[in-house]
């Protein structure tokens, strides 16, 4: 796939305090990226399988206070996959994704969608 | 500190009967009243007998709670090492009677907790999160570079932070009572995770995760910064802290985490559907309550605000739905049975009505529990 063409969106709620900033969608598109960053996503979406994921993803624990859950969309084109995942996230290679996307859109000075 | 003081007190109000207490409570003098309803406020049986007829007494095991038993501390505490994964249990690094591990996040998740348990224990006379010695579990280094601290619902995770945005969620003590807190607050009501019940509980924690750091730290109410999470934003962060119970709203306001949208004042009040209904939110206006109250009365925050706030906590009548409303009314009652018609209850009056929120003499005065007055025994 074109680099150019794939957008990825975040946003989250919940957690211990209430940011606007991090609840908006943040947005960055793989070709911002510097080629290692962008390669990495592009690994975390083929290992985590993001594509096959349901819409909602939930880990197995007990719900409690300050627990956050996430959204997580990928655009390519006319493609669009979007994923709620909600804490806990168990497993590795969503949690390693979720790791790098976090960092891609939490740029200084990066543009919100 | 008065911590001898309020164990003696305590010890020996336990064996008093409690009808005498309940007869001392309604009929004493001012100081009578305070002394009797500070020392049973941690008795259950009280509890049950205060508010006959309510729905606590057949939900809640009267016996399970036996403060006369109590003669020394039960503080027991385990912290636990995730490695960095997001899966439990983890290694165990410090237990009770141990040293430092030099683990600084797991050291300051024992002290922590130590500082918490011996808040509600020697000022509130409560037995840990469940009032019944429940043993503390933290879990430290949860996932990598994860900016969250939660309760959910057994046990305390802390994130180390990703250092860009966060450190490391155990730096502040008011953060780790705030995270125990909730424990509390479900072990003691039914308050839903949502929209002004929600935030309800968030403020509850607030209110605890702060009383605790001001008690470690001796401050007055001058003194105390009133912050939630002070030093736990990252340098590079434009903000001081999470939330400000004082000055809701204006405890950051950086580039990439937004600014803080806490309001003070019911007129700016935020409806959402996000955070739960914004119980991160609007929790701002029952905290700046809490502090207003604080403020007026001087002193230790705790000792009298912390009193009201935790006694209306505790009372039954809190329901799944309570709202800002009810909450202001059952702690302006909890001021009036703990300390007659004075300047407490005034305080707590005046502080609702500062963030908008007025509770009138009439719906004060009238007595809410029972369904016909009351007749029914407590644990029947």
């Amino acid at each position: 796939m074109s680099r150019d063409s794939v957008r990825i969106q975040l946003s989250q709620e919940g957690g211990l305090a209430a940011f606007p900033g991090l609840a908006r969608p943040r947005s960055v598109e793989l070709g911002e990226l510097p080629a290692e960053q962008a390669e990495a996503i592009e690994q975390g979406l083929r290992d985590a399988r993001f594509h096959e994921l349901p819409s909602v993803v939930e880990g197995s624990g007990p719900r409690g206070a300050d627990q956050r859950q996430y959204t997580l969309t990928v655009e390519e084109g006319a493609r669009r996959h979007s994923v709620k995942l909600v804490e806990p996230v168990e497993d590795p290679h969503l949690r390693e994704l979720l790791s790098l996307v976090r960092r891609a859109t939490r740029r200084r000075g990066g543009h919100w969608n | 500190m008065t911590t001898r003081g309020t164990r003696h007190i305590h010890s020996i109000h336990c064996i008093l009967p409690p009808y005498l207490l309940r007869s001392i409570a309604e009929n004493g003098t001012p100081q009578q009243r305070v002394k009797a309803l500070h020392t049973v406020a941690t008795d259950s049986t009280f509890r049950a007998l205060r508010f006959a007829g309510g729905r606590v007494a057949a939900s809640t095991s009267s016996v399970r709670r036996m403060p006369a038993m109590m003669v020394e501390s039960q503080r027991q505490r385990s912290i636990y090492d995730l490695k960095g994964e997001e899966a439990f249990p983890g290694t165990l690094v410090r237990s009770e009677g141990q040293g430092p591990c030099g683990d600084t996040a797991a050291d300051e998740a024992f002290e922590g907790l130590g500082a918490t348990y011996d808040f509600f224990w020697e000022i509130l006379g409560r037995n840990s999160i469940d009032g019944d010695g429940m043993p503390l579990q933290a879990y430290v280094h949860y996932g990598r570079d994860y900016d969250n601290a939660f309760w959910d619902g057994r046990r305390m995770v802390f994130g180390d932070g990703d250092g860009e945005l966060f450190n490391r969620f155990t730096i502040a003590l008011d953060v780790i009572a705030h995270e125990l807190a909730h424990g509390v607050t479900e072990d003691e009501g039914p308050l839903w995770y949502f929209r002004q019940a929600g935030a309800l509980n968030e403020s509850m924690s607030d209110v605890f995760g702060s009383l605790v750091k001001q008690r470690l730290l001796g401050q007055t109410v001058d003194q105390a910064d009133w912050l939630i999470g002070a030093g736990l934003l990252a340098e590079e962060v434009e903000g001081t802290a999470l939330r400000s119970m004082k000055e809701p709203g204006t405890a950051f306001d950086d580039d990439v985490l937004g600014k803080d949208p806490q309001p003070g004042h019911m007129r700016d009040y935020v409806n959402t559907w996000e955070d739960n209904g914004g119980v991160h939110i609007n929790s701002g206006i029952p905290n700046r309550a809490f502090c207003l109250t604080a403020m007026s009365l001087g002193g230790s925050a705790w000792e009298r605000a912390g009193r009201i706030w935790y006694e209306a906590m505790r009372d039954p009548r809190i329901m799944p739905d309570t709202n800002f409303s009810d909450f202001a009314r059952i702690t302006v009652m909890a001021a009036t049975r703990l300390y007659g018609a004075g300047n407490e209850e005034a305080a707590v009056k005046e502080a609702w009505e500062e963030v908008g929120i007025r509770v009138s003499r009439d719906r004060v005065s009238i007595p809410q529990w029972g369904p016909g007055g009351g007749g029914v025994q407590p644990g029947a």
